[in-house]
């Protein structure tokens, strides 16, 4: 595991927030979970994530709050973000927002693994000059 | 003297002595050869005795006459006829007789030039339809002249000849006319004319016109009527025609609704009827002009378009040829219709009749039919407001110079919606009056004007109010009142609609919202066994297969508890939320809850304090109760903020009170009502987790228990949600 498998999971919902990260971290991701927007926010500044798996509708700030506040912010902009919902209409409010995907509960976990791998790839890609001029 | 005596005197041959009470000559004259080879210029002085002496019956005549006896006798000298006659003379003063008058008159031929003269006279009259006669009244008898009997279809057997038989031929419509006619002419001894009908023998009526005389004797007293008439039925038959067609003229225009003028061609009125001086309100002194500019003068002021009315009188007056049909308004509202078309005589234009009715009421009719019309195609069409102002719009000057709608919200304070006014009209009153607000149309005087204030009522409440201002000395008539009432009728229709159409929209909106919710609460537990299944096909540690069991089973009690409130909602709105009643310790209910939220509880930071006061035993379902306490409690949890949460059990011997007090965000007031709703959340827009049916059901439930569920709250302080439970159902 890499320092560039890190993915926050972001849910409400304390058994799918369980099972998510079951399954990212069974598949070798450092993963790191917050309950509502509000605390995905606290962790992002302190322990920032390559991609975020976010659920929309949550108490105190919803992910679609969340997207708008990270778009604003250049350090927190360039993090992936795939929405995890289960509302289509709002999984098109959130990509208009700037998610990077959308999928729809429920989700299989080999879908999952495979969204988080090709945004973490690209963004380790993205990352990989900086680095390699460091 | 009769007609041969009458024609010698005519020829000359003739001498004429007037002797004195001796038989002196007084006074002679004569003409012709001397009848008795008397000069009269050598007679006078001497004595007729001696001048007569061998004509014994004229001695015997004379004597006769200056004893007081009248007397004719025929005399034949050397051959020649001589009618004579002698009449004694009185001096007037009541005296016997002072004299006598001899006339002899030479009378030889006469007979036969008579008859000639006759029949010429008998030809004339036929051939002019002129019949003759005489009535000698002293003797009675009545002569005719042929052409008379004509006229009568009589013959000369079966006349009698008598004023009688005469009277009887009189038609009995004119007999006592005919008899006062002749009395008359009698008592006045004077010429006479007059009609009068007959019956002909046949049984014909016809008409004659008669010309008569009164032929008096010397002491002037009437002795004969003469006279002759013809027959004047055509005439007199086409005379009562024109009177009978003149009439009829005179009765049609005076019982016609139409006024009605004449005009010749140089503009002066030939004839009118009242109507037509009533309708344009047109006095005596003004129409006796019989001038139409006279009358254009007087109406012109009234007119709406006085310049255009005096512009077509001209080209009416010009125009021989053409019928036409305008329009004129008056400023007081009233419109008249005319129709006009020239009227020929023999061909020729002579001028022109012109009629007009009123058509106000018509018209009026006419505008208030388009004008509801105009009002019910704006609320089909637009918005309810705009709808509205443009109705107040549309309703303007139809019915006064002003109009504004006011509206009532829902705690009864009126709002003006539009207000709309003619060039520079106040507009109206922003007062109503109280009957409007109970219900009623409402007829007053604002500013000395007639204000007219009708109710809009929507099921029998009244959720609105037209106001009108009449122009300046109108009034509204019933038929007003009845058009305004009638546009409310409609405007109520049309608020109700757009009520309904917006309640239905947002029930939509809120299954639609619902169906969100409910998808996403659905997929959320759903997710979790997905991925908790598939982990557990995997295999693996025992632990792990445990922790995936637990979340498996938590998903299951999740969905299986969705599946539950969807029932008990779909139930509750069916009216069929069943109840199984127990003894029930409200405590114990609560304990039992306090225990499945704790979890819940914990997780959103807030502390609850419970308190107990009093029996709180009861009657009721206890799992329905225990529905009760837990949503209100998940509630305060939810929209508690994470700070303390007050339960609150009081009993008194009859009921219970539950209060459950949170300090979270609140519930705003428009929105209080809405959240008891099946399908409704307080706040959208985020996620609270369940589907928002909890206090729906929970309601239904302790009305079901024949209890109430009330709701205090402030924005952003917190809410009290209190169940107030009678202890045992009331039958």
């Amino acid at each position: 595991v890499t320092a560039d498998g890190r993915v926050l999971v972001v849910d409400d919902d304390d058994d799918l927030r369980d099972m998510l990260s079951l399954c990212l971290e069974t598949a070798g991701f450092e993963v790191a979970t917050a309950v509502d927007g509000l605390d995905a926010l606290r962790r992002l500044r302190a322990w920032p994530p390559q991609v975020i798996v976010l659920d929309l509708r949550m108490p105190r700030m919803n992910g679609v709050e969340l997207i708008r506040i990270m778009k604003r912010e250049p350090a927190l902009a360039g993090i992936s973000i795939i929405v995890v919902t289960g509302d289509a209409g709002q999984g098109r409010v959130a990509i208009a927002a700037g998610a990077s995907e959308s999928l729809l509960k429920p989700v299989d976990a080999r879908v999952l693994i495979a969204a988080v791998t090709k945004f973490l790839s690209s963004s380790a890609g993205e990352r990989a000059t900086p680095r390699a001029r460091s | 003297v009769d007609g041969s005596q009458a024609l010698a005197f005519i020829a000359g041959t003739f001498v004429l002595l007037q002797l004195d009470e001796a038989g002196v000559v007084t006074q002679a004259e004569g003409g012709g050869p001397s009848p008795f080879e008397i000069d009269p210029r050598r007679a006078l002085g001497r004595s007729a005795f001696e001048l007569l002496r061998e004509q014994p019956e004229l001695i015997g005549a004379i004597r006769d006459a200056l004893a007081g006896r009248s007397s004719t006798a025929s005399v034949v000298v050397r051959g020649r006829t001589f009618a004579t006659r002698v009449d004694p003379r009185f001096d007037g003063a009541g005296n016997p007789v002072c004299g006598c008058t001899l006339l002899a008159i030479d009378a030889t031929g006469a007979d036969e030039r008579l008859a000639r003269t006759e029949a010429r006279l008998a030809e004339a009259q036929r051939i002019a339809h002129v019949g003759s006669w005489e009535w000698d009244s002293q003797r009675n008898v009545v002569t005719w002249s042929d052409e008379l009997y004509r006229i009568y279809g009589l013959d000369k057997e079966t006349f009698g000849a008598t004023y009688e038989s005469f009277f009887e031929r009189v038609h009995p419509d004119d007999r006592a006319y005919t008899s006062s006619v002749i009395f008359e002419a009698f008592r006045a001894v004077k010429p006479f004319v007059y009609d009068h009908k007959i019956v002909r023998a046949d049984g014909a009526v016809r008409m004659l016109h008669t010309r008569g005389d009164v032929v008096a004797d010397s002491s002037g007293k009437p002795v004969r009527l003469v006279g002759c008439c013809w027959d004047v039925t055509d005439v007199w038959t086409a005379r009562r025609e024109l009177e009978a067609s003149l009439s009829l003229l005179r009765a049609t225009l005076d019982s016609t609704q139409d006024g009605i003028f004449a005009v010749d061609l140089d503009g002066r009125i030939v004839d009118m009827n009242a109507r037509a001086l009533k309708l344009w309100q047109i006095p005596d002194s003004v129409a006796s002009t019989r001038d139409t500019w006279a009358l254009v003068e007087h109406v012109q002021d009234y007119l709406e378009n006085s310049d255009e009315f005096i512009a077509r009188e001209k080209a009416l007056l010009g125009d021989h040829e053409s019928t036409a049909t305008d329009t004129i308004r008056f400023k007081d509202g009233r419109v008249f219709e005319r129709y006009s078309t020239p009227q020929r005589l023999g061909g020729a234009v002579i001028g022109r009749v012109c009629s007009f009715r009123d058509a106000t009421e018509r018209e009026r009719l006419l505008q208030s039919a388009l004008f509801l019309s105009d009002a019910s195609r704006l609320f089909a069409s637009v918005e309810i407001e705009p709808a509205l102002a443009a109705v107040a719009r549309a309703a303007l000057p139809l019915l006064g110079t002003s109009c504004a709608v006011d509206m009532f919200n829902e705690s009864g304070g009126p709002r003006r919606v539009a207000s709309v006014a003619l060039g520079g009209a106040q507009p109206a009153c922003a007062e109503l009056p109280r009957s409007v607000l109970a219900g009623g149309s409402s007829l007053y005087t604002t500013r000395q004007r007639w204000c007219l204030s009708v109710p809009l009522v929507v099921r029998g409440e009244v959720v609105g109010a037209f106001t009108f201002t009449a122009t300046a000395g109108r009034r509204y008539s019933p038929a007003d009142i009845e058009l305004v009432e009638e546009l409310a009728r409609r405007t109520a229709l049309a608020v109700e609609n757009a009520r309904l159409s917006r309640r239905w929209k947002e029930a939509l909106a809120a299954r639609d919202e619902f169906l969100a919710v409910a998808s996403h609460e659905l997929r959320g537990p759903l997710a979790s066994l997905h991925l908790a299944v598939e982990k557990l096909a995997e295999g693996g540690e025992a632990a792990t297969t445990r922790k995936l069991a637990g979340v498996i089973d938590r998903a299951d009690r999740r969905l299986g508890q969705f599946v539950e409130e969807l029932f008990d909602a779909t139930e509750a709105r069916a009216g069929h939320l069943s109840f199984e009643l127990e003894e029930v310790d409200l405590g114990e209910v609560v304990r039992a809850v306090l225990v499945r939220v704790a979890p819940e509880l914990t997780r959103s930071g807030s502390s609850l304090a419970t308190t107990l006061r009093g029996a709180v035993s009861g009657t009721w379902d206890r799992s329905r109760l225990e529905q009760v306490v837990a949503s209100l409690l998940s509630n305060a949890i939810k929209f508690g903020l994470g700070k303390p949460i007050e339960l609150r059990v009081e009993g008194d011997p009859t009921s219970v009170q539950l209060e459950v007090v949170d300090h979270g965000i609140g519930i705003a007031p428009e929105r209080r009502a809405a959240i008891f709703q099946p399908f409704e959340r307080a706040v959208p827009a985020r996620h609270y987790g369940g589907l928002g049916l909890g206090l729906y059901i929970a309601r239904t439930i302790i009305e079901g228990l024949g209890g109430a569920l009330e709701l205090e709250s402030e924005v952003d302080r917190g809410s009290t949600f209190r169940v107030k439970l009678p202890k045992a159902r009331k039958s």
